[in-house]
């Protein structure tokens, strides 16, 4: 039975963190993508992370609804954008907590445009700085993705952050 | 290391359809997940079923984020329906504006009580008023195993609109 989720790369990141890293040469022979990260930026405030695609800086889509504090939702549009934002824990956030997200993207190779769905979380030990977000988007564009760079929006992705590329395949 | 997730029938509509059905589900794996990436031909509601069951079987609660910014965060609930809806009518529109991307995932589907499900569902196409993401989670509360799930719209996929069934397995 062949494998259908095949792990494409895999990067921790060290000592001194990283403002960004770029997953390139994503290989053209699967379905779907699916990222994993679990992060945090080395500066404070509401400071997370974000990717982009093959280095283009325009024609995202993202919409969501998050969760935050004690009982506070709300719901953010964003078309016409220059990234996705990846929800990453801040400094001044519970020591040790990292945030979590999860990326299921559509049809990569696809020339059309490429849908993706999402969860994420800041997790906290205090209800005042804890945020959870479900989300979507689509990459408008004819090109297939061939590389996800990954950046802190302020300082560096700090060290012991993870990310875990995987690729899925319908055969 | 063992292959968790495996394919059990994939497609890609070559024409025009308003339904797809996966029928004679293996009955061998411990859950099921579904992936569909899907243009309409216009404004439509998707909703699935499984077995054909149209009986009140389906009960479920959603998270939305639909709309303009100045649209609030939503929850609804759905039961009695003879289905489990996963877009309105008026949320997803033609395959011109995107496509959408859905996952749902049936835990223990060959039980004989009920079978939790989970779904994320996402939307956004060029204009903010039709973005959509939501995030649910329900039960099919039919005694009987699934053995076939319906996709179904009352408005018509596209072609090369693509319908998934993966397999899980626990190891």
């Amino acid at each position: 039975m062949p494998t259908t989720y095949t792990l494409i790369a895999s990067t921790d990141i060290g000592a001194g963190g990283v403002s960004t890293f770029t997953f390139s040469s994503i290989p053209q022979t699967y379905k779907d993508l699916q990222l994993f990260s679990s992060a945090r930026v080395t500066v404070s405030g509401r400071t997370d992370g974000q990717f982009i695609f093959n280095s283009v800086t325009s024609g995202y889509s993202y919409t969501f609804a998050e969760g935050y504090s004690t009982n506070t939702v709300y719901v953010s549009n964003s078309n016409a954008t220059s990234q996705v934002d990846v929800l990453m824990n801040q400094s001044d956030n519970t020591a040790n907590y990292f945030g979590t997200s999860q990326y299921y993207i559509s049809n990569y190779t696809s020339t059309n445009q490429k849908p993706h769905i999402s969860r994420q979380c800041d997790p906290s030990n205090s209800s005042s700085t804890f945020y959870i977000q479900t989300g979507a988007g689509q990459m408008a564009g004819t090109q297939a993705v061939t590389s996800l760079t990954i950046s802190a929006k302020g300082g560096n992705i700090a060290q012991y952050s993870k990310f875990h590329l995987y690729g899925i395949s319908y055969t | 290391m063992p292959t968790t997730y495996e394919i059990l029938a994939t497609t890609t509509l070559s024409s025009t359809a308003n339904t797809y059905t996966f029928s004679s589900i293996s009955q061998s794996y411990t859950d099921i997940r579904l992936v569909a990436n899907m243009g309409l031909t216009g404004q439509g509601t998707i909703f699935f079923r499984c077995n054909s069951d149209t009986g009140n079987n389906y009960y479920w609660e959603a998270l939305m984020a639909v709309g303009s910014s100045s649209t609030p965060t939503s929850a609804i609930q759905g039961s009695g329906e003879g289905r489990c809806i996963v877009t309105a009518g008026n949320q997803q529109t033609s395959s011109t504006n995107g496509y959408s991307l859905l996952t749902v995932d049936f835990m223990s589907y060959t039980f004989s009580l009920n079978k939790p499900f989970f779904y994320e569902y996402g939307f956004v196409p060029a204009t903010a008023l039709y973005n959509t993401k939501r995030t649910a989670c329900g039960n099919y509360t039919s005694g009987t195993a699934i053995s076939s799930v319906s996709i179904i719209t009352d408005s018509n996929f596209v072609a090369g609109t693509t319908f998934t069934l993966f397999g899980i397995l626990k190891a």
